[in-house]
């Protein structure tokens, strides 16, 4: 029952017994061909954003333009670097990224705790409008929430050119806050209950036995903050007039519009910007694309 | 003592419940508050009623701009709803490479939405210099205009967002497929059934849950698109392709009509709360079926 390159197909409409008919051998061939060329469809692009990076100064004006450069020269990198000088920049976004990680954690994996585990009366009613909260627009509440930035309603002072207002829109993080709860409320009763006869407080229940039990969620959760990071350009570019402070992704937006850099030094950037996401996605491919099944845990 | 612990778990609970009040509680209420009032740039003056909204709707635009949403979301639904299914169905059926084909579809997923709004930029770029141009050059056919043709420009820019999340809705469909029995296969093919018909009456029902939702939830995402049409058209050609929310960041953040832009937000939001009130109708009856 082995198919030619003896690996057995396990899934699927087609089954095991049809791929031995040539029709479907046929058929798979197809389908076969259609995810290459889908598969060609994402690494054309991304392959070109680098090769564009890499092409001389010359050769960005000439007409055919080419789709490889014509030599490659890992000096362009500094040439580009020195141009859109973005290295304080990048420092700039590490430390956001590492403010906004942290607050997410902080927040979520204590909220998750008191709603999954502590419950004091009334969480529940909190928790219906947590998940209310995943579907507000947040599109509709920018203006109000720049509002509050420039004016904070209590002591009236500007948050602007800070990234509070980023660590806080990134804390408030309502689905991650479910996701916490509903790993937390996957972890077995009796672990929690033993501590308990030991003497330890919630806080120390908390870090002694929960943390150290939920590393998939700490691990997804702190990946995907830390990748919002490098997409999320808009917020940034209103609250951080500075243009030091600004992250990555707001500098790529704001060199677009001024049209002063070249596109090679330009294309540059956006690898730039590519790398540390593409790093962890390497490193972590399984526990992100996993991270489906961790969500899918049900309380 | 038990005063106390309920006392700590709430102190526990005071980061959550200040980040979720500050950063979405409040301005979700106070931007419907607000558009009631007259704006005095960033200060709320006095109660108008409805004038914001009225001026906001007298606007010649208004009409064109919520026509230009709907196009985005129903563009989104023909390119950016079915394919994933499609290629999840067909993921689902490779015994070659399937693991090279699931990476690589979702390493958009992982690229910074910003890069590829920008790539995408370059690829339809109007001069010999775009990526299609040198495609369709290498055949000998002219630069074309892409995002600067008006009928093309919204079909365009939801490709280019399809590009980018294609990979995390067909992976989500895939973890719906791999859990379907296989047994239901078997006794459909013993009941003769071919190919279409195993799809139509054994895949079909068995995903058609999470088809249901992400279906409502995309609706309500692209009906608030507003970073595509910002970074990719500037909602160019002669506003083709502005929606709803790139408006309300130009009311808010460039004309600085504070009062406008969240009376746009008010209208934004009737018409999500309705989709919304949707999804959780449908979300309670799918897990009814479910239970």
């Amino acid at each position: 029952m082995k198919s030619k390159k003896g690996i057995q197909k396990q899934t699927g409409v087609i089954s095991a017994v049809d791929m031995r008919q040539k029709k479907y051998k046929i058929m798979y061939a197809f389908l076969f061909a259609f995810m290459m060329i889908l598969a060609l469809s994402v690494i054309i692009p991304t392959v070109w954003i680098f090769l564009t990076g890499f092409k001389g100064s010359q050769e960005i004006y000439e007409i055919p333009a080419r789709f490889f450069p014509k030599e490659f020269h890992l000096s362009r990198i500094g040439e580009a670097w020195k141009e859109i000088d973005i290295s304080g920049n990048i420092l700039a976004t590490f430390i956001l990224a590492f403010g906004e990680m942290a607050g997410m954690l902080l927040v979520c994996g204590f909220g998750g705790y008191v709603m999954s585990r502590l419950r004091p009366k009334g969480v529940k009613a909190v928790f219906v409008l947590v998940v209310l909260t995943m579907m507000m627009p947040s599109t509709v509440r920018i203006v109000p929430l720049y509002m509050s930035f420039v004016d904070f309603p209590i002591g009236h002072f500007s948050m602007l050119n800070t990234y509070w207002p980023m660590i806080m829109i990134a804390s408030a993080n309502a689905f991650n806050l479910v996701l916490f709860k509903n790993f937390f409320d996957s972890i077995s009763m009796s672990i929690v209950e033993s501590a308990r006869m030991d003497g330890c407080g919630d806080i120390r229940v908390f870090f002694h036995i929960m943390v150290p039990l939920s590393t998939p969620v700490i691990v997804y959760t702190a990946l995907r903050s830390f990748n919002a990071v490098w997409s999320d350009f808009l917020m940034p570019m209103l609250v951080l007039s500075d243009q030091k402070l600004q992250p990555v992704p707001t500098v790529i937006f704001r060199l677009k519009s001024t049209a002063l850099v070249r596109i090679n030094n330009y294309m540059m950037s956006l690898c730039i910007a590519c790398v540390p996401p593409i790093l962890i996605f390497i490193f972590f491919q399984k526990k992100i694309m996993g991270g489906i099944n961790v969500g899918a845990v049900k309380g | 003592m038990k005063l106390k612990k309920k006392f700590s778990a709430w102190l526990l609970m005071i980061p959550a419940l200040l980040a979720l009040y500050f950063a979405i509680w409040r301005p979700q209420i106070m931007g419907i508050v607000w558009s009631f009032f007259k704006m005095n740039g960033y200060n709320a003056e006095e109660f108008v009623g409805l004038q914001n909204y009225k001026e906001v709707m007298a606007d010649t635009e208004f009409v064109k701009i919520l026509l230009n949403t709907v196009k985005y979301v129903i563009w989104s639904l023909i390119i950016g709803f079915i394919p994933p299914v499609i290629i999840a169905v067909i993921l689902n059926e490779m015994v070659h490479l399937k693991g090279f084909f699931k990476t690589v579809l979702y390493l958009p997923v992982m690229l910074p939405g910003i890069v590829v709004m920008l790539l995408w930029y370059y690829i339809y770029y109007p001069d010999a210099s775009g990526l299609f141009n040198i495609i369709l050059g290498h055949f000998g056919i002219e630069p074309q205009m892409w995002l600067s043709n008006a009928n093309l420009t919204i079909p365009l820019i939801v490709i280019s967002m399809t590009w980018k999340s294609m990979g995390a809705s067909m992976l989500l469909y895939y973890s719906a497929l791999q859990s379907i029995n296989g047994e239901l296969y078997e006794a459909a093919i013993l009941d003769g059934a071919g190919i279409l018909k195993r799809i139509r009456y054994v895949t079909l029902p068995q995903i058609s849950g999470v088809l249901l939702l992400s279906l409502v939830n995309q609706i309500i995402t692209v009906f608030q698109v507003m970073e595509q049409p910002m970074t990719m058209t500037g909602g160019g050609p002669n506003g083709a392709s502005i929606s709803l929310g790139y408006q309300l960041y130009q009311y808010a953040f460039v004309s600085g009509r504070i009062g406008h832009a969240l009376a746009l937000g008010g209208i934004m939001f009737v018409f999500l709360a309705i989709a919304t009130a949707f999804y959780f109708y449908l979300n309670h009856k799918i897990e009814q079926n479910v239970d």
